[in-house]
């Protein structure tokens, strides 16, 4: 995968994670639905992490794990590709 | 509080110009039923939500229209980058460019500044939650308007996306408003605002 792709394969991940957080914000208990956002999150995170190792911080934090301070020159999301 | 994530939720890459589109899309982000409107909304109310489950929606949903108002500001700055003055002048953006120049600044297509009259936080629950729903249709018709008028799919793409989660929020703003009402007197669900009456 490209830088691209990874980016939108984070995204999506992502995007299941905040759906699958609001409906079980009105859906505590289902177990099933609890069960699949454990998995979303398990491969968000995973993909985050190699974006991240790749191409630089996604959050602030994440800097930490490179050789030196990466935050300021990641891109903007709005920069686009013009 | 908020961390911040340096990406879109969704894609958004622009690649041909069009001011006049941007234009109406300006309503998204500063308008009556716009994101700015939606965020501010649900993060003012939740502090008077006294059902913990329901400020807890109302956070994350408003934290959501936080990614979605950047989205919108997003699409009109990629419409808009590297037009001339007599571009976006020749677009109907010429009122706006003389006090803002390129800049992204939260007002209604019409010309409205986004102000605090576009929502309000009520402080009763069952008033709060119809506010609510009542604020996801009202911004799902926005965006079917602007569909209406979009004929790029590279526009038309993130707002779709953007219309059909407000049709998801106003779902789940229904499933909080039952939730909620399960705390209530079923034989009298405005006997007393629980949020301000002992």
């Amino acid at each position: 995968m490209n830088k691209k792709q990874m980016l939108e394969w984070v995204q999506m991940l992502c995007f299941c994670v905040v759906d699958m957080q609001l409906y079980l914000d009105t859906h505590p208990e289902d177990e099933e639905a609890f069960c699949y956002f454990k998995e979303v999150v398990e491969m968000y995170e995973k993909a985050k992490k190699k974006f991240e190792e790749n191409f630089g911080p996604l959050i602030a934090t994440s800097a930490a794990m490179h050789g030196q301070w990466t935050w300021s020159d990641m891109p903007l999301p709005w920069e686009g590709v013009r | 509080m908020w961390v911040y994530e340096r990406k879109l939720q969704y894609p958004i890459n622009i690649t041909r110009p069009n001011p006049a589109m941007a234009k109406f899309i300006m309503s998204q982000y500063g308008g009556p039923d716009g994101e700015a409107a939606a965020s501010m909304r649900y993060l003012s109310q939740r502090y008077s939500m006294d059902n913990r489950r329901v400020a807890g929606l109302l956070t994350d949903i408003g934290t959501e229209e936080l990614a979605h108002l950047e989205m919108v500001a997003t699409i009109i700055r990629q419409l808009t980058k590297g037009c001339s003055a007599e571009e976006l002048k020749e677009s109907g953006l010429g009122e706006y460019y003389i006090d803002h120049t390129g800049a992204i600044w939260p007002q209604a297509a019409g010309g409205v500044p986004f102000n605090a009259n576009q929502f309000q936080s009520k402080g009763d629950p069952i008033t709060d939650l119809f506010e609510d729903m009542a604020a996801e249709q009202k911004a799902r018709t926005t965006y079917d308007n602007i569909l209406r008028l979009v004929k790029d799919q590279e526009v038309a793409d993130p707002i779709k996306f953007l219309r059909q989660r407000e049709i998801t929020h106003f779902q789940r703003f229904g499933e909080a408003l039952r939730m909620y009402q399960e705390q209530l007197d079923c034989k009298n669900f405005y006997a007393f605002n629980p949020a301000f009456d002992k």
